[in-house]
């Protein structure tokens, strides 16, 4: 033991893979000969040297060249240093703190376990010289699979794997961000886009007793101008050519009970000359809108009807129950149809153009597309998580539809109806209650309820939000597009009917301005509320019946 | 026998200090990866200050419970000498499929050994001064001052924190796990059980900075789930 402590002294600083420093740091400048002697002279040396971590140490016989390599080089490079960094060889040597040692020994002591060993590890190196089969640095498969052999062998790898048993806790909050980080409204259009988009209303008209409720449709537009709005048990007819207000009809028992029937839904068909009209006790009517006359009225449904859609001669109605049915209106049985799929009121309901496919949305928070010849839903999506009272066929790709979701949903989501795939999501950040696409740009409008209740318009499909407009107090109902696609109109629970000239067109739009200006202006006080007047005792809201606002904010 | 060889290696680490060191690192570390890796989320973190070192911990009470009763174990394995390695899982909470894995080897300085050694053939009264003197001289050699090895804790958080930017993002809920190796011998509290290794499929490996206390030397490296898209 006595000669020990001294001779940690001298070799402190080595590490223990590197027994051959000694010899160099004594004689640092070992020359071939010299080298040659002492590997001939002294055998015990030669048997030193083949248990170094060194190329030529499995075979000395043969080592006439290598010795001479090896000792070339340990001359220039890591002759006599005494730190502890590891030696400088003439090969890659492996970091050993990052080495599986445990398993490497297993693998040596074992060598047919390997299953392909390393190219250079097996031929020069002699196994139970070295510690480490120098080619596994950070291969951490061989690594997993030598762990794995290991065990599987039974054979104990001197160590234990322990897992610390409990389950982390999991952090069962729910992530408010979403609820209260949205993004800033964005109220001026960015300088990318140069189009001028006006974000004050083009007009405002009252809208006395519209039925605050999101599961209705209210407002339509048809293809002859003529704006349709259910207030209550009335439908209004308001002609944006002159102006001109009138009262289509009134539910009957409207005076005084409360139980009577209210309108649900407003409907035009293609050709703008017949209204649909949804009812709360279930019933659906057709009325000649020129001759101000109802022509049938088709009842069957169970609860009210809250939405409607025309293709052709067949009017799509859906139902609160959950059903939707086609009506044939030229023949007497007038139930063409039953689709059964939605379990929630169906509240959004539109053809596609071509009348091939029907979209639905319910407030079971589905949406289905119907083939038109079917009974069962070409495919459903349960994307949204919210009920879907928002669909719009995209006027210039037939395939493409886009649907919103309600209060807890807040998105939009875009589907190629012919694939099924969902194209584009929005986070618009509240309750989507309408899309509108613009014919005349690659744009749509999605109109908003809580906290801004505001009109979005994006762009399609780069989903580039152009500009918000605030447009009402409360949540935006329902919306409806021009004829010509310029002008969106839009009521609200404010009972405002405002109208925004989103899609302007800069070659018509002097001419059509000015004609629908002067109509306006024209009828001066015969608008929607004069009409609705004398039925109404809200004669404060009326007074006011339509201004030209030139800022609200 | 310890008291003698404190007294000759003043100024230098002890094993308990360096424990308790590593496990700091490991606590820190832990938090820091929680955090940043969207384990839990951002609220339940607080910033703070440790050894020049702005870092993450967590505020949530239950998350800290956990966290204590791993490192009070880790420290008793360390303070035994029977841990050689701390791996932290991060799985995803429906397959549970390992989706990294962060590694802290730790290893036995190979000075702190031979000082032991020393220390125990002084015990025996075999050569004292000559093998105290040994280790004396060795330990004033080796010392590192507190301010090195705070800059190394922070220089491998700092690391862990830019690892973080080429990882692939987690888009599944995920929650994580600690895994320990030990000798065979240990005494194993009921709380832990025998596990497999928990090894990433596919990973990619990187090799972070080493913390090295004289006592305990603790390499990190972090196995992730390779992108399949861009192989």
């Amino acid at each position: 033991m006595s000669d020990h402590p001294s001779a940690a002294k001298s070799q402190s600083s080595f590490a223990p893979l590197s027994p051959r420093q000694p010899d160099h740091g004594l004689k640092p400048m070992v020359t071939k000969s010299d080298r040659m002697r002492q590997l001939n002279q002294s055998p015990r040396s030669i048997s030193r040297k083949s248990s170094a971590y060194e190329v030529y140490s499995s075979g000395h016989a043969s080592a006439s060249t290598s010795p001479k390599k090896s000792s070339g080089h340990t001359n220039g490079g890591a002759g006599g240093r005494r730190t502890k960094a590891a030696p400088q060889y003439d090969r890659f040597i492996p970091n050993r703190n990052t080495m599986d040692m445990a398993s490497s020994q297993f693998n040596l002591a074992n060598p047919g376990s390997l299953p392909a060993h390393g190219n250079d590890g097996a031929g020069s190196v002699s196994g139970s010289d070295c510690e480490q089969p120098g080619n596994q640095t950070l291969d951490s498969t061989k690594l997993a699979y030598q762990e794995e052999v290991a065990k599987a062998c039974g054979v104990s790898l001197n160590k234990r794997i322990l897992a610390f048993n409990t389950e982390a806790p999991i952090s069962d909050k729910e992530d408010i961000r979403q609820l209260y980080s949205r993004p800033q409204l964005k109220t001026s259009t960015s300088t990318a886009n140069k189009r001028r988009i006006l974000t004050t209303p083009d007009r405002v008209l009252d809208a006395p007793g519209l039925i605050d409720d999101y599961y209705l449709n209210l407002l339509d537009w048809s293809s002859s101008n003529i704006l349709a709005i259910g207030l209550d048990h009335s439908v209004y007819l308001w002609n944006a050519d002159t102006g001109d207000v009138s009262s289509l009809c009134e539910l009957s028992g409207a005076e005084n009970d409360d139980n009577s029937p209210y309108v649900s839904s407003v409907n035009w068909s293609a050709d703008g000359s017949y209204l649909a009209i949804g009812t709360s006790d279930g019933d659906c009517q057709i009325w000649d809108a020129d001759a101000q006359s109802k022509i049938r009225s088709m009842t069957g449904h169970q609860a009210r009807v809250g939405s409607l859609s025309w293709s052709k001669h067949i009017l799509t109605s859906g139902c609160r129950d959950g059903s939707i049915w086609h009506h044939d209106v030229r023949v007497a049985s007038h139930k063409v149809g039953e689709l059964l799929a939605h379990s929630g009121e169906v509240c959004g309901l539109k053809w596609r153009s071509d009348g091939q496919l029907l979209a639905s949305g319910g407030n079971d928070n589905l949406v289905n597309i119907w083939d038109a010849r079917a009974s069962v839903p070409k495919f459903t999506k349960t994307n949204h998580t919210a009920a879907v009272k928002a669909l719009a066929w995209s006027p210039w790709q037939l395939n493409l539809l886009a649907t919103g979701g309600g209060s807890y949903d807040r998105h939009v989501h875009f589907w190629n109806t012919t694939t099924t795939a969902r194209l584009h999501s929005i986070d618009t950040g509240s309750q989507v209650t309408s899309i509108i696409w613009s014919n005349q740009y690659k744009e749509l409008v999605t109109s908003h309820g809580f906290p801004d209740n505001h009109l979005a318009i994006w762009s399609y499909p780069s989903l580039s939000k152009i500009v918000d407009i605030p447009a009402h107090d409360t949540r935006v109902l329902h919306s409806a597009i021009s004829p010509d696609g310029q002008t969106v109109a839009t009521v609200a629970s404010d009972e405002n009917l405002k109208f925004w000239k989103l899609f302007e067109t800069k070659a018509k739009s002097a001419k059509t301005a000015s004609a629908i200006g002067a109509a306006a202006m024209g009828s001066n006080n015969a608008s929607l509320s004069a009409a609705i007047g004398g039925k109404d005792s809200r004669s404060a809201a009326i007074t006011s019946s339509f201004e030209t606002r030139t800022s609200i904010r | 026998m310890s008291q003698k060889l404190h007294a000759k290696t003043k100024g230098s680490i002890t094993l308990k200090g360096s424990t308790s060191l590593v496990t700091e690192y490991f606590e820190y570390a832990i938090n820091q990866i929680l955090f940043l890796r969207g384990i839990y989320p951002e609220e339940d973190f607080k910033r703070t200050q440790v050894r020049g070192l702005n870092t993450q911990v967590t505020t949530d009470m239950q998350l800290i419970e956990y966290l204590k009763k791993i490192l009070d174990q880790v420290r008793m394995w360390l303070n035994q000498e029977k841990l050689s390695r701390l791996v932290l899982t991060i799985n995803s909470r429906e397959t549970r499929e390992t989706l990294e894995r962060w590694q802290f080897n730790i290893e036995l300085e190979e000075n702190y050994k031979e000082n032991k050694t020393a220390a125990a053939r002084n015990e025996n009264g075999e050569q004292e001064e000559e093998g105290a003197a040994a280790a004396a001289e060795i330990s004033v050699e080796k010392t590192k001052t507190e301010s090195e090895i705070n800059r190394e804790l922070r220089d491998i958080i700092k690391q862990i924190v830019s690892t973080v930017t080429f990882m692939p993002t987690l888009v599944e809920k995920c929650t994580f796990n600690v895994l320990v190796y030990t000798e065979n011998d240990v005494e194993v509290p009921t709380a832990w059980v025998d596990s497999d290794p928990h090894h990433v499929r596919n990973p990619e490996v990187v090799k972070l900075r080493t913390l090295n206390t004289d006592i305990h030397k603790v390499d990190t490296m972090v196995s992730y789930r390779r992108d399949e898209e861009l192989c």
